[in-house]
């Protein structure tokens, strides 16, 4: 019976932090959609930008006031957060691939105990 | 999300349990879906206003009197001295001016890509709808089947 509720004990231990491993996953895929919504939005600006003619003005709102800014300058502005915000994701991506991978390695241990914890209790039926 | 797999299972074979949440998890993509389909709608409700206000953008309407929507409640007279360029949002906090011809190029485009995304989506949606009836009818079936026998013992 002690054998039991010692695993019984080491099995909540092991859920529990199984499941705030979930959690953190899950804030993690916030922030990935987030950035990806970003990167969308930054690239359909940079395809405008390019778009526009050599009569064009590009603007630049800055608080409230709109500044002119050369086309060359707003492409590099663009293209540098491109390249900051995909640097992110990729952090991003690897944590969330690491997180799995634990959350996969608890998991597995959970069924264990669970069926550790059957045997005894069919073995103390007997 | 784990779709492909899901569409080899036989769900006639599940138990309650199991098609219960199938049930809860369609719903709620059902429920999501829907909800982007509705932001892309507005979305491309606004890109075709800004088109329609644009219309009346032209050489003929050059100098006449207009009242100019300061906020949404507040107008101020003015005058259309500029019929050949507009100042355009692109996003990110840039602005670009274009000739009329080309700004309306530009919410085409716009209305076009969102008008696609929202197809899509709403493709979607109707597979979600299609996976979310046959999970509902089969659990009927089996709580009918269920209590059918209670009747009988």
């Amino acid at each position: 019976m002690q054998a039991i509720q010692a695993l019984q004990v080491r099995l909540e231990a092991e859920l529990k932090e199984f499941r705030s491993l979930q959690k953190q996953i899950g804030n993690y895929q916030n922030s990935r959609a987030q950035y990806l919504t970003q990167v969308n939005e930054n690239d359909m600006v940079k395809k405008e930008l390019e778009l526009v003619e050599a009569d064009g003005e590009i603007f630049k709102l800055i608080g409230p006031a709109l500044i002119k800014q050369e086309k060359t300058e707003a492409l590099s502005n663009v293209n540098k957060r491109l390249e900051f915000i995909k640097g992110e994701l990729k952090k991003v991506d690897t944590t969330i691939g690491d997180l799995e991978k634990k959350s996969e390695d608890k998991k597995n241990k959970v069924m264990e105990l669970q069926q550790q914890m059957q045997q005894l209790a069919s073995k103390q039926q007997q | 999300m784990a779709q492909p797999k899901q569409q080899g299972i036989d769900i006639s074979q599940l138990s309650l349990e199991q098609l219960n949440t199938f049930k809860q998890q369609f719903e709620e993509e059902v429920q999501v879906l829907s909800n982007s389909w509705q932001q892309l709608k507005l979305a491309s409700a606004r890109f075709t206003d800004s088109k329609d206000a644009l219309s009346a953008i032209k050489t003929e309407n050059e100098g006449k009197a207009m009242l100019v929507p300061l906020t949404t409640s507040l107008f101020v007279p003015g005058q259309l001295t500029n019929t050949e360029q507009v100042l355009i949002d692109i996003g990110t906090g840039y602005y670009v001016t274009k000739p009329v011809k080309q700004a309306s190029d530009f919410f085409d485009r716009k209305i076009k890509m969102i008008n696609d995304n929202a197809d899509q989506v709403a493709q979607a949606v109707s597979v979600k709808r299609k996976n979310l009836e046959s999970v509902l009818l089969v659990m009927q079936q089996k709580i009918g089947q269920m209590q059918g026998q209670a009747e009988k013992e």
